[in-house]
């Protein structure tokens, strides 16, 4: 049966699927040839002879590569090096919770000295654009000329060079006190600027004398102070022989270059510090005498010299510019690198479907849920078509590969067995068909076989022989898919399970480079491909490659909230808020208990000493609460009797209606009580007794005993 | 007299007494202000610091009559006033003036006699008379009760009542000495220093001088944005939430008279701004009463006052 053509739909995924023709070739007659990987051949690779000691979990996650690596006799010495055991810091738990509190606290005080920063700020802007109000900072009500034909244009009100020219001009206009007054102002005002003092609205001409130290500048100001108070407050005025003398001085002062001597501030006190750390101890990267089999100096050497340009993602992955324009770019995303967040996923993936490229790396776990998703309901007929006529003119044109060599099993190996399978069948090289049948029989058991030609159905069979979706690119040693092609709307991804293939070491892998840059340019191609007679596939342009770094992967924050959410502090929220509510509660429980309207003169005295009874009682000192209550009662008592009774107790029982006998008693007892005696073990009770008696005659009425 | 001789007067009576109480120059300043402004003065410290040193060094500079009363529980105001004796020889009772009638006296540990004997002092520092046995007698002038308590004993003590309190025109606080200050008054006393002889004083000015200066004070001139700003001050003491019981407006008019004494004293016929904000706390820390959460806080009437002068915009006419 034969199939119709659909040649629209197909162009886009033309080229990938002639490069799929082409792989099993180039993987054979890669030992050849390929120029990329001969830049690797030029010299021992740094990591190689000298690896860095002890190798970092990354980098030892890619000893797998060592033994396969030629002269890299190091870095296998340094994989054998066992892995140190972490030092036992268990004894660290109970700091680790003192300084998550203080971190959360310090985090806190971040947080509002950021939005008092900001807060001082915009007041700053605010109050600089309302010219009117500058003159009330300095405390010196600036009286502003009036306007005449004869007069120059408003001059600036900020500033001790602004002021000093107000005042020269008051001067001239025959207004010596204000004059005077604007004199001092920008003295002041120049003293502020240079650091001597600072100007507030609370602070006296008096004050602001005592506050120079130069003993130059306060000799100058002090005449000036002197003759503004004699002028405001004693009503003497200066004449305008004194002013234009006091002008002098002020100008002297303004025009000074002198500037008091600052203290470093902490900042700047600390960055010297910090400088020296750094230096020290360094900022963390990798030594780059050393090399890191984990680093990715080959990869750029790689894909600078086959043409490719790869450069950091210009734009967040949630914000990619539209796929189908001019300048669109194919991106590169580690998946194990770069987390993505929900909505970044959705929009990758709908930048994807309307024809996106994408080369996506790293364990399949890790890929971003929505796209996964939208690979796995791909619908891969298309390709499956015009793989079918792409294998064919391949495989008429390329002689079978030879299958003598060996890979290591961890090693990659571009798939030739698409190759082989698809040139075989169409071709009646049916031994490769057949041994490909065999191989997959599994996952042709668990798939409906297809309806159309067998031809198609083996591909189809290979191609869903691992549990990946789409095309396979690439296996490994074991026949596991290692790199697919997936159509996804109109947009294409290249998959690769794994996002070690671009490190330094697997590039010095000698069959990798050619996997490595395969991959790209499926990825980043644009046209039709071409198939050299080395087999390798080249298009006649490729898009530009971004690669996404850690934090392409998430959107900014759209509020502060989100930021702290976002920066991983929601607990240290819900600590502050419950934190901030209590002390709300707190604080405004006591404001509510305190009163004034409701408290009478002898308030304060009063509750000082319930408190300190109570505080004392709390704290099972009962001589003292005892003893300290009982002056306080009856100071309160002999306040409150009547002048024909004497005895304070016999007051109070009388009063309370009490037996005096009873009453009596405890009452010597409580006023004999010592407050450095040794406790008896009553005085609470007697406290308790007695103090509701007295508080019941606080808030009866009075009366007499007669 | 004019200002530059009140001046030059209130110089020389300062240096004299700094020269026997060391390192206790504000202190000093606040007592001769608290004088000329007639004033009483509450003076509150640790025993040892000098006060009644310099209540006697002051009485000796002055060249007036001085007299010291230790106030303990059992002091009957009698014992301040005086009484009537019988006189044996006359056949009619006759009376013999207390130690309340000298010019300076100094009221030793006043907080420790009861509230009875205490306000016996009142008609005394208020209206300058005693009233005995039905005869108001007046006391010689100038009159100066300078009061002292310990802030730090309350066993057996009466604490003053708010009315008397208002009575006395500043509270100085009497703090320990620096190191050097220390080390100064421990070599004077090496060298032979006897606190109990200070015959090697003599009196600056005498009585009358002191009287005539109060009259030189009056003088001084007082603009009305000065006299706006001092109210602001003691109203603002009726509007801070952590002050139970703000100042009166006794509070200002003594702002007034020591403000005008402290301009006096710098040669000058007006007051400043400045002139009462120096007087600001010595005036008022004594006429205020914290609210209780603000004093178990920890918070005192100096802090709420500095807080005041600092948030209270300063007049200026121009």
């Amino acid at each position: 049966m034969k199939r119709p053509f659909l040649a629209p739909v197909l162009r886009p995924l033309l080229g990938p699927l002639a490069l799929v023709a082409v792989l099993g070739t180039a993987s054979h007659s890669f030992a050849e040839t390929p120029e990329e990987s001969a830049a690797f051949a030029e010299a021992a690779a740094p990591f190689c002879s000298n690896p860095p000691k002890p190798l970092k979990d990354d980098q030892r996650s890619l000893c797998g590569y060592a033994s396969h690596l030629p002269n890299c006799a190091a870095f296998q010495e340094a994989c054998k090096q066992p892995v140190a055991a972490p030092p036992d810091l268990s004894w660290l738990a109970p700091l680790a919770i003192v300084a998550r509190f203080v971190l959360y606290a310090l985090a806190g005080v971040l947080v509002i000295g950021v939005f008092y920063i900001i807060f001082v700020a915009i007041r700053k802007v605010i109050n600089d654009r309302t010219p009117s109000e500058t003159p009330a900072k300095s405390g010196v009500k600036v009286v502003p000329l009036v306007e005449d034909a004869a007069a120059p244009a408003p001059l600036p009100t900020d500033g001790g060079a602004a002021l000093l020219a107000r005042a020269d001009a008051l001067l001239a206009r025959g207004e010596p006190a204000l004059a005077l007054s604007h004199y001092l102002a920008a003295s002041l005002r120049s003293l502020d600027e240079k650091g001597f003092l600072r100007i507030a609205r609370s602070q006296t001409n008096g004050e602001y004398l005592r506050a120079i130290r130069d003993s130059e500048f306060r000799g100058a100001v002090a005449p000036i102070v002197r003759a503004v108070d004699r002028a405001e407050f004693g009503s003497v005025a200066a004449s305008a022989e004194e002013v234009a003398a006091f002008g002098a001085a002020a100008r002297a002062l303004v025009m000074s270059p002198r500037r008091a001597v600052a203290a470093p501030s902490p900042f700047a006190a600390a960055l010297p510090v910090a400088a020296l750390a750094l230096v020290l101890l360094g900022c963390g990267g990798e030594n780059k005498k050393h090399g890191s089999p984990s680093g990715s100096e080959y990869f750029q050497s790689l894909t600078s010299r086959q043409g490719l340009t790869v450069t950091p993602l210009t734009h967040p992955l949630a914000t990619l510019p539209d796929p189908r324009s001019k300048d669109a770019v194919a991106v590169m995303l580690n998946a194990d690198e770069t987390p993505l967040d929900d909505e970044t996923d959705h929009a990758l993936t709908a930048w994807v479907a309307n024809g996106g490229h994408l080369l996506l790396s790293g364990h399949s776990s890790s890929w971003p849920k929505e796209l996964a998703k939208a690979m796995a309901a791909s619908k891969t007929s298309a390709l499956e078509v015009a793989a079918e006529a792409l294998a064919k003119t391949v495989a008429k044109k390329i002689p079978p590969p030879k299958t003598s060599e060996v890979p290591p099993p961890d090693a990659l190996l571009l798939d030739g067995r698409d190759v082989r399978l698809a040139t075989g069948i169409a071709d009646d090289e049916e031994e490769y068909a057949e041994e490909d049948a065999d191989e997959d029989e599994s996952a042709l058991e668990s798939r409906e076989p297809a309806e159309e030609a067998p031809r198609i159905r083996g591909f189809t069979a290979y191609s869903y022989s691992s549990d990946r979706p789409g095309m396979p690119l690439v296996r490994r040693g074991d026949g596991k898919t290692a790199a697919s092609l997936v159509s996804v709307g109109t947009g294409t991804v290249v998959t690769l399970d794994e996002a070690d293939l671009f490190t330094n070491a697997a590039l010095a892998y000698p069959r990798n480079p050619t996997i490595a840059l395969t991959l790209l340019r499926v990825a980043a191609g644009k046209g039709t491909p071409s198939v050299a007679a080395d087999g390798i596939v080249r298009y006649s342009t490729y898009r530009t490659i971004e690669r996404a770094r850690r934090h392409d992967g998430r959107q900014g924050a759209s509020d502060p909230l989100s930021a702290l959410l976002a920066a991983g502090l929601r607990l240290p929220l819900i600590h502050a808020a419950i934190f901030a509510a209590i002390l709300f509660f707190a604080y405004g429980r006591r404001m509510g208990r305190a009163e004034p309207d409701r408290l009478d003169s002898r308030r304060a005295f009063a509750e000082h000493v319930e408190a300190n009874g109570l505080l004392w009682a709390k704290r099972k000192f009962g001589p003292l609460a005892l003893a300290t209550w009982a002056r306080f009662a009856e100071e309160r008592l002999r306040a409150r009797m009547p002048k024909s009774a004497t005895d304070p107790a016999h007051y109070l029982a009388l009063e309370t209606g009490q037996d005096p006998t009873f009453i009596t008693e405890i009452w010597k007892r409580a006023t004999e009580q010592s407050p450095t005696e040794r406790a008896r073990g009553d005085e609470i009770a007697i406290l308790k007794t007695l103090a509701p008696l007295l508080d019941r005659l606080d808030s009866a009425p009075r009366r007499t005993l007669s | 007299m004019d200002s530059q001789a009140f001046a030059t007067v209130f110089e020389r009576m300062k240096s004299q007494i700094a020269s026997v109480v060391v390192g206790q120059e504000d202190l000093v300043e606040g007592l001769l202000v608290a004088t000329v402004a007639r004033g009483h003065v509450l003076l509150e410290g640790a025993p040892g610091l000098g006060k009644t040193l310099l209540a006697r060094a002051f009485a000796l500079t002055t060249g007036t009559t001085f007299k010291r009363i230790q106030f303990t529980p059992d002091l009957m105001p009698s014992d301040i006033t005086g009484s009537s004796i019988f006189d044996r020889d006359k056949g009619a009772f006759s009376f013999v003036p207390g130690p309340i009638f000298a010019q300076i006296v100094l009221a030793d540990e006043i907080n420790r006699a009861p509230a009875k004997t205490q306000s016996a002092l009142l008609e005394a520092m208020a209206d300058g008379s005693v009233s005995a046995d039905g005869v108001s007698r007046k006391l010689p002038a100038p009159f100066l009760v300078v009061a002292t308590q310990n802030p730090i004993e309350s066993q057996g003590t009466y604490p003053l009542p708010e009315a008397q309190l208002d009575r006395f025109l500043v509270k100085l606080l009497v703090e320990n000495p620096t190191r050097d200050v220390e080390a100064r008054i421990v070599r004077a006393h090496a060298d032979g220093f006897d606190p109990t002889n200070l015959n090697h004083i003599t009196p600056v000015v005498d009585a009358s001088t002191l009287v005539e200066m109060s009259h030189v004070a009056e003088q001084v001139r007082v603009d009305d944005a000065v006299v706006g700003y001092m109210v602001d001050l003691v109203r603002r003491t009726r509007d801070d939430r952590t002050i139970e019981l703000g100042a009166s407006p006794r509070a200002s008019i003594a702002l007034l008279r020591s403000a005008r004494v402290v301009a006096a004293a710098e040669g000058r016929d007006f007051v400043t701004p400045d002139d009462v904000k120096r007087q600001a706390k010595a005036i008022l820390r004594h006429r205020v009463m914290l609210h209780p959460d603000a004093e178990l806080q920890g918070i005192r009437a100096d802090n709420r006052i500095d807080e005041i002068l600092r948030t209270a915009p300063v007049p200026r006419v121009a």
